[in-house]
């Protein structure tokens, strides 16, 4: 497939390494001469320097010939014009990150006509994960649907006093069926065996029915962990759509703001949050407002410096559960070590969004994990795919590829190596990017 | 620098060139040579290194902008040694150095050769010493990254390494795809070549042999007079179109081929390419009829072979140009420094440097009636960025440096002025032939051990463009 992408930051140049380490012919386009350059060293793509709304560098990078074009600079504008202009030349599929929700709510700037398939924004997508995290019983980093909500992900830091530690994983019994799916170890993702053993400082991917979902802490031996009052730090867009959502589940919430301005619009469209405007770096400031007492603490500031400080500061007084956002991708292994619960990073996100809805169709839902080196991937298996009505052990999946569940009608399987495939299941793989073509060979059977 | 992908892929490189060397031993089976034996055994010792290489440090890490320096540039220094192997096996030099020297000569195209006489080696020797020409000119680590599976972005890093110019261009948005298409043009011309010579009268053999000096701009022949040899109009004008066209861009020609023949006649260098060349060919013609010869026709027939020949670094000789008159002497020496283009298979300064080079000094001049004007330099309609001007500039220096230190130590080592500087331009410039001692009609035989291990290290740096290669000797380059 020929993709163009306009705009090579972060979000763009994740999606390109992705889709260009899936053999697809990648263009990017890149209006600073800088940017374009540390692009063109790091990533197999072709660029071009260039404004991506212009029609002349559209056409430069062969727009008659292609079919996806994703636009995803900092402004929605030219994100939009892009779209529109890619439209006029017949382009079949069109990707826009649109943030301002202002857009997306006027039904005069219809999808159809601006010629836009998706829209994404990403600090939505982002405030909706923070919720998810804040929601689960017990303290994890990540968590993710699969299967219509029949099977939970998610990824769980080991601690000194983890239960399990040390111990093979072919010699634990928990009490409700569960996958260790994946573990990230000195910065890789590791596919384990029967013998590899947990030790203190990974991060286990687990994979659980969903009924079981709220009954984890019993498997930890944990109390539930009870979220009625968060606080917010920041009053970004994130920290907005979050407060808004917390407030409809009935969490008490407080939020913090620098900008006095701002913080008199927030408390007009927020009447059920309580907004305070004040330094949230100030620690008398935290504890006056009762730091000390609250269960959740998310930092959304527009500072990932920030972002860390307070939350460890947070951690340290006693909060339950503390997720910070950034967004800078590579802070992000050292965030989760030195004690922050949870992390979210808009990037990703975005490109999990992107990638989810290029691969619709055959691929169902998608995950990136940690840098995007690894995927999770759910899909239907095809009739015609060699793979069914054999033993998993004969199936001769590419190495470090694992099958973390199969759901046949209402009923999930945590498979073992003598489980079966059957036509129309819908599976759950977790497998290193670099695979995933091979992958969807396996389980299409060749169909197009 | 991470020093198991370097050698995994060095590995892999090692092995193709050892498969390679499956033709040469076709050609020693079918005429029974007695050579047989030189081949198996450099096969078997180049493919099993390769091989021990790649399986030992087996790595996955990616290729950064320094493992692709060091791949590069060692790739060229292995890819030498292993492709002397079969002549030191067969008994071809007297010396490893010689061996090496005709190797390493064959490899960066230059075509210098110290092989006397040429004639009577077996032909699979011959066959050998005109290939490795070949895999050189669109160049071995350009054909790894077609080959190799995903190298992803790391792919890029080898391909700027290796391709003559200042800023590849991109055929294609992955660089395998367009490292393909680069080798698919050149087969492709190679093949029509042959098809040319073989059907208006030479034997397969030498059809085969004179591609191989023609398609990569070497200059390497299996015959003791070159193209002369033959003395037939027909053959010079075959070669004269087909080095043309091997000295030009050939992402350019990929686009002619796709019916996009205004690009050709559109691009700055390629028009200045063939003025250049057409000036050359006319001036020197006019000078012959004078001097030499009768006919204005027989002049320009040797004045065009010779330049294009000169001009796009081939180093195919019909005609003693060391005994021209002065004048015409001049203009070879200075297009032995001009060379070809950007992206083709030629060597030398490339004529778009010259060309961008030309225009910075104009741009000074304007800058002294105007001193507050912002003028960048345009080729066509494009601006030239800056940093590719000081990457230029600083080319520029450093060619003309080593080409004075360079001649510098052959005069000591006992060579007069002419063959001298000669020697190291037409090395430097991957050109072969001189002027003097090293003309024409004469081999680099002579030269002192020492002479020889310099000029073999000019063409390394030449065919590499200097940067990729000098960079190995700058200690911070391999500090952790």
């Amino acid at each position: 497939m020929k993709i163009i992408i306009i705009g090579a930051g972060k979000v763009g140049c994740q999606i390109a390494k992705t889709l260009s380490s899936e053999n697809h012919d990648v263009i990017l386009i890149e209006k600073n001469d800088t940017i374009r350059q540390s692009a063109q060293n790091n990533l197999d793509v072709l660029t071009i320097l260039g404004n991506g709304a212009n029609v002349r560098t559209l056409e430069e990078a062969g727009i008659k010939q292609t079919d996806m074009l994703i636009a995803v600079t900092s402004s929605d504008e030219v994100n939009m014009i892009a779209c529109m202009t890619a439209k006029q030349f017949g382009v079949p599929q069109k990707i826009a990150r649109i943030r301002n929700p202002e857009y997306l709510y006027a039904n005069a700037l219809s999808r159809d006509k601006l010629g836009i398939d998706l829209t994404i924004n990403p600090e939505r997508a982002t405030a909706k994960e923070i919720v998810k995290l804040l929601k689960s019983p017990i303290n994890i980093a990540q968590v993710q649907s699969f299967a219509g909500g029949k099977v939970q992900l998610f990824e769980l830091k080991v601690e000194e006093d983890f239960p399990f530690i040390n111990q093979q994983l072919k010699s634990i019994i928990f009490k409700y069926p569960i996958l260790v799916a994946a573990m990230y170890r000195d910065d890789k993702i590791i596919i384990p065996g029967g013998e590899e053993k947990i030790i203190k400082g990974d991060n286990l991917y687990i994979l659980i029915k969903k009924d079981y979902f709220s009954g984890l802490n019993e498997i930890l031996n944990e109390k539930p962990l009870n979220m009625q009052n968060v606080m917010i730090l920041g009053g970004s867009r994130i920290g907005i759509q979050t407060a808004a959502i917390l407030a409809k589940l009935g969490i008490n919430t407080k939020l913090i703001e620098r900008d006095k301005e701002k913080c008199e619009k927030i408390a007009e469209s927020l009447p059920r949050t309580l907004i305070i405007n004040g330094d949230g770096t100030n620690i008398d400031l935290l504890k006056s407002e009762g730091i000390e007492a609250i269960d959740g603490f998310v930092a959304v500031t527009g500072f990932d410096e920030d972002n860390l400080l307070v939350s460890l500061l947070a951690k340290h007084l006693g909060t339950k559960k503390v997720i910070a956002k950034v967004d800078r991708i590579n802070y992000v292994p050292i965030l989760e070590k030195i004690g922050v619960d949870a992390v979210v990073n808009p990037r990703i996100t975005t490109a999990s969004a992107i990638l989810r809805f290029i691969r619709r169709g055959k691929i169902i839902s998608l995950t990136l994990l940690k840098e995007g080196e690894a995927e999770v991937i759910e899909l239907i298996v095809s009739p015609h795919s060699k793979i069914i009505n054999k033993p998993l052990k004969k199936a001769n999946l590419p190495q470090d590829t694992i099958i973390g569940a199969i759901v046949r009608k209402n009923e999930v399987i945590i498979p073992h190596g003598n489980d079966i495939i059957q036509p129309k299941d819908r599976i759950i793989i977790f497998a290193l990017s670099s695979d995933i073509k091979k992958i969807e060979k396996i389980f299409d059977g060749g169909e197009k | 620098m991470k020093y198991k992908i370097v050698l995994n892929t060095l590995g892999s490189l090692l092995f193709f060139l050892g498969l390679s060397m499956l033709f040469p031993l076709l050609y020693a089976i079918y005429y029974q040579e007695p050579v047989i034996n030189a081949f198996i055994l450099s096969m078997v010792i180049t493919s099993l290194s390769g091989f021990l290489l790649w399986k030992f440090f087996p790595s996955k890490e990616p290729i950064g902008h320094k493992e692709g320096f060091a791949i590069a540039a060692l790739g060229w220094i292995l890819a030498a040694g292993f492709g002397a192997l079969p002549f030191l096996f067969a008994g071809t030099f007297p010396s490893f150095i010689d061996a090496y020297f005709e190797s390493m000569s064959g490899f960066t195209t230059t075509g210098a050769t110290v092989l006397v006489p040429i004639e009577g080696n077996p032909y699979s020797i011959l066959f050998w010493r005109d290939f490795i020409q070949w895999l050189g000119g669109m160049g071995i680590i350009v054909l790894v990254v077609a080959i190799l599976p995903a190298l992803g972005a790391g792919g890029m890093q080898l391909f700027k390494s290796e391709v003559p110019g200042p800023e590849p261009d991109r055929l294609k948005p992955r660089i395998k795809e367009t490292a393909k298409l680069l080798w698919g043009v050149y087969i492709l011309f190679s093949v029509l070549q042959v098809a040319c010579l073989y059907f208006t009268g030479m034997s397969l053999f030498d059809a085969l042999t004179h591609m191989f000096g023609t398609m990569p701009t070497g200059g390497f022949t299996p015959r003791n007079l070159s193209v002369g040899a033959y003395d037939n109009p027909v053959f010079e004008n075959i070669i004269i179109l087909f080095m043309f066209i091997a000295g030009a861009n050939f992402t350019l020609h990929y686009k002619a081929l796709h019916g996009n023949l205004k690009s050709l006649f559109k691009d700055r260098e390629f028009l200045f390419y063939s003025g250049v060349i057409l000036f050359s060919i006319l001036a020197i013609a006019t000078e012959l009829r004078f001097y030499i010869y009768n006919s204005i026709f027989t002049a320009l027939r040797y004045a065009s072979f010779q330049v294009v020949s000169i001009a796009t670094t081939t180093g195919f000789v019909t005609a003693d140009y060391d005994i021209w008159p002065a004048f015409s002497k001049s203009v070879l020496l200075i297009l032995m420094f001009i060379g070809g283009c950007a992206g083709s298979t030629g060597g030398a300064i490339k004529n778009i440097r010259v060309l961008l080079l030309m225009k910075q000094a104009y741009r000074e001049f304007r800058k002294l009636i105007h001193p507050q004007a912002v003028s960048p330099i345009r080729l066509g309609d494009k601006v030239v960025s800056e940093g590719v001007m000081r990457n230029i500039t600083g080319f520029f220096f450093l060619y003309i440096f080593i080409f004075v230190i360079s001649s510098f130590i052959m005069t000591i080592l006992g060579l007069d002025i002419v063959s001298a500087m000669a020697s190291v331009a037409a090395t430097l410039g991957n050109v072969g032939p001189g002027l003097g001692l090293v003309g024409p009609v004469q081999t680099y035989a002579f030269i002192p051990p020492l002479g020889k291990i310099v000029l073999t290290l000019c063409m390394l740096l030449g065919r590499l463009e200097i940067y990729t290669v000098l960079i190995l000797v700058v200690p911070e380059f391999w500090r952790k």
